[in-house]
């Protein structure tokens, strides 16, 4: 059962710079995944982009990503914001199990979400961990294998006696599933909030009530 | 099949500038060579040929054009070409012992079906079809001068079975063919922006592949450049014509059978849109479908769920 929390406070949870690069990365993804699908399945009767334009469009929201995601890297650093990536491990499992649970029947119930976003950690551990794997090692690496891609001479002349170029096209069209799934979920997830819209409100504003317990009250605001 | 022994006779010639050609020509010293058909050995009577033929430095520059002229004849590359068994003066008639040779014989030459008429090399080479393609290129068509098949094939060094070699020493191959005329590379790539990438394009693709009419095997009826391939997913889709074209030799009916159409191309090449593995655009349209499909799910039991709360209520 959840604790009861002291006081309930409305925090800045989501600074200017997360939301500017948030909604920035949302168009890009969207580019990405467009003119991706077009690139891989080209077929020249039925193009969703023609062939040239779809190279054009990923390239460059390839390099926007790029500049995104280095800037939110050195600014996650800098401003503390990484905090809210790097799980809490004591209890860790515990807390999985209760937010899989209420996603499986909780959900349907109508019960209240289980774990509360705080100051210290404003995800949910399933959040946490899939975000952590996301900005952390998935666009990294797709990021990589697609300027090997656009490069060619930057990828690995040969692995196992293929070209080099296969492997990491292989790898960035896998991280490109799990990257579209992602999104998938993502846009979906945006729905389970206290009502429809309020995940989206928070994403545009930055204020999320969050719960102030005893023990990691502070006055660090 | 006995590969001849054409033995290199340069040794015998001091191989430096004072013999130059300028030097033989204006010597003019006329060289008894015996055109003796009795001679069986072919290689021997090449030899003779070869003697001076066979000097790399065979070559001057023509007054009037200024373009270099080329005697030089590779022995080895001949040998092991599809004439090596051949005598030179099979295709050189004429009288060619005195030097210079006699001006009437010099330009005599005999064209492919001058003498495979009829015969099997003929039906394997399909030259009816191949002179009736080149017949129709913007080569003939547009009458550049002294051009014939011989501008394309070095009739000393053509091998048939060259073709099944490697992709990749294909391309260059075939490009340079091309590059002797249309200038270097460079200049290429400069003629191409209108591609992307194009010093990769060239590399990797032959002139032929974007200036032949589709579908493949017909590379010698060369279209006008208005004509050229520019779509891109021509090549960049599953159905690309390079499978038609360039890979065409390297495609095994098996594995275009299985569904891996790109077994043989995968392991050289990666070419966007068309290296593509059933297995994994499978997984790819089950892993998105499948997530849309879960989270419909579970909406819509979200849905009714809270419907059917709101009615407990009322
Ligand atoms: C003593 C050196 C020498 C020998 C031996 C020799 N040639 Fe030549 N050949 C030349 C030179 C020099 C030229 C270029 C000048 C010219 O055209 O006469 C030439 C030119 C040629 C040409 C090109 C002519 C043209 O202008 O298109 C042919 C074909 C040719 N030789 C065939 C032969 C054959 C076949 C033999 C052997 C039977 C032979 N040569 C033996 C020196 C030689
Ligand atoms: C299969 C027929 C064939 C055989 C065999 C052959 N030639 Fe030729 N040769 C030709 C043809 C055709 C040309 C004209 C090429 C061209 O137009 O560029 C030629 C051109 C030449 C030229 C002139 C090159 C030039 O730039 O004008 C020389 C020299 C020559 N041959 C020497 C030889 C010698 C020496 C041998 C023997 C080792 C030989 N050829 C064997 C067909 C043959
Ligand atoms: C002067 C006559 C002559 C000319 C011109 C000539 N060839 Fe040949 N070619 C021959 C002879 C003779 C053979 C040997 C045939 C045999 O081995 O049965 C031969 C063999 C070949 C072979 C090998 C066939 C095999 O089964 O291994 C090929 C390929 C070939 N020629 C292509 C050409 C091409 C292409 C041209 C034009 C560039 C050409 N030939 C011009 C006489 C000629
Ligand atoms: C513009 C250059 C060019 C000209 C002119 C040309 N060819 Fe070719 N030809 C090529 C190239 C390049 C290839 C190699 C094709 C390949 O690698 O598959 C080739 C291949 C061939 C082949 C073997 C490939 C096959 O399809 O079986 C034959 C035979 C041949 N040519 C005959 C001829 C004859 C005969 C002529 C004159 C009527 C001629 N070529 C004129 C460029 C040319
Ligand atoms: C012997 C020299 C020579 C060789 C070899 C040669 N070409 Fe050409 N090519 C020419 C010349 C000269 C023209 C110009 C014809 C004109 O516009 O009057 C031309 C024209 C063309 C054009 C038409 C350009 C236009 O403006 O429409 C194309 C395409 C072309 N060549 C492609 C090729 C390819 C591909 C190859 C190799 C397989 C090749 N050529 C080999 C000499 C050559
Ligand atoms: C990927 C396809 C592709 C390849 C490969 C390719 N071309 Fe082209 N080529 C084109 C197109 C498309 C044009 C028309 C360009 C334009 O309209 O600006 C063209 C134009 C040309 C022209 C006429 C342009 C001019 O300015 O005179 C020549 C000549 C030519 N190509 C020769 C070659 C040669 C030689 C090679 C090989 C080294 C080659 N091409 C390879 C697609 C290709
Ligand atoms: C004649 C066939 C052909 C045509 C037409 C063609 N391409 Fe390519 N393209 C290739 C091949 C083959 C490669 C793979 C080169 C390699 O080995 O990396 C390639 C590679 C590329 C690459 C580099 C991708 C990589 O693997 O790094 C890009 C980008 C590209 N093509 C874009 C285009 C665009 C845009 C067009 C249309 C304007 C086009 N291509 C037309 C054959 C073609």
């Amino acid at each position: 059962m959840k604790p009861e929390p002291l006081t309930h406070q409305k925090v800045m949870l989501y600074p200017l710079w997360v939301r500017i690069w948030h909604w920035c990365n949302a168009v890009i993804f969207i580019l990405l995944l467009a003119s991706g699908i077009s690139l891989h399945f080209a077929d020249p009767a039925a193009p969703l982009i023609p062939f040239a334009v779809a190279r054009v469009i990923h390239n460059l929201s390839g390099l926007c990503l790029t500049l995104g995601f280095v800037l939110y890297v050195v600014n996650n650093g800098r401003s503390g914001n990484f905090r809210h990536y790097w799980p809490v491990f004591q209890g860790l499992i515990g807390r999985i199990m209760k937010q899989t649970d209420y996603y499986a029947r909780g959900i349907f119930l109508g019960l209240p979400h289980p774990i509360a976003p705080t100051w210290e950690q404003k995800f949910n551990p399933l959040q946490q961990l899939t975000y952590l794997a996301i900005m952390y090692l998935l666009v990294p690496l797709v990021i990589v294998t697609g300027f090997m891609l656009w490069v060619p001479e930057w990828a690995p002349g040969q692995v196992l006696g293929m070209d080099g170029l296969w492997p990491a096209a292989v790898l960035h069209y896998l991280l490109a599933v799990a990257l579209g799934i992602f999104f998938i979920t993502h846009l979906y997830l945006i729905t389970v909030g206290e009502t429809m819209t309020s995940q989206i409100k928070k994403m545009v504003t930055g204020w999320e009530e969050i719960s102030i317990h005893k023990e990691n009250d502070h006055e660090r605001r | 099949m006995t590969k001849p022994c054409v033995t290199q006779t340069t040794n015998s010639w001091p191989h430096n500038a004072l013999l130059s050609l300028v030097l033989m020509v204006g010597a003019l010293v006329p060289l008894a060579l015996q055109a003796d058909d009795s001679v069986a050995n072919v290689a021997e009577k090449n030899a003779r040929c070869l003697r001076c033929h066979g000097m790399e430095t065979l070559r001057y520059q023509e007054l009037a054009t200024g373009n270099m002229r080329d005697f030089h004849v590779d022995a080895h590359k001949f040998s092991q070409s599809n004439h090596g068994q051949q005598g030179c003066v099979t295709c050189h008639k004429g009288d060619f012992a005195a030097l210079p040779h006699r001006p009437e014989n010099t330009n005599q030459y005999h064209s492919c079906a001058d003498c495979h008429t009829g015969d099997k090399v003929l039906q394997r080479m399909r030259l009816v079809g191949i002179t009736a393609q080149y017949k129709k290129s913007v080569h003939v068509q547009r009458g550049v001068s002294g051009f014939d098949c011989f501008s394309c094939h070095n009739p000393h060094e053509s091998r048939l079975e060259e073709i099944k070699k490697p992709a990749g020493n294909i391309v260059d191959r075939d490009n340079d063919v091309c590059l002797k005329c249309h200038g270097t590379r460079e200049s290429a790539e400069e003629k191409h922006r209108i591609i992307p990438k194009a010093p990769l394009h060239l590399k990797e693709v032959r002139c032929l592949e974007c200036h032949t009419p589709r579908p493949g095997s017909v590379i010698h009826a060369i279209e006008p450049a208005t004509r050229a391939e520019r779509t891109c997913e021509a090549c960049h889709s599953r159905d690309s014509i390079l499978l038609t074209k360039l890979y065409k030799y390297r495609l095994h009916e098996s594995e275009r059978r299985t569904g891996f159409i790109n077994g043989v191309v995968l392991s050289d090449y990666y070419v966007i849109g068309m290296t593509r593995h059933p297995l994994l655009d499978a997984l790819g349209i089950l892993g998105m479908g499948g997530a849309f499909v879960g989270v419909m799910v579970h909406g819509i039991g979200r849905w009714l769920a809270a419907r059917r709360r709101q009615n407990h209520e009322t």
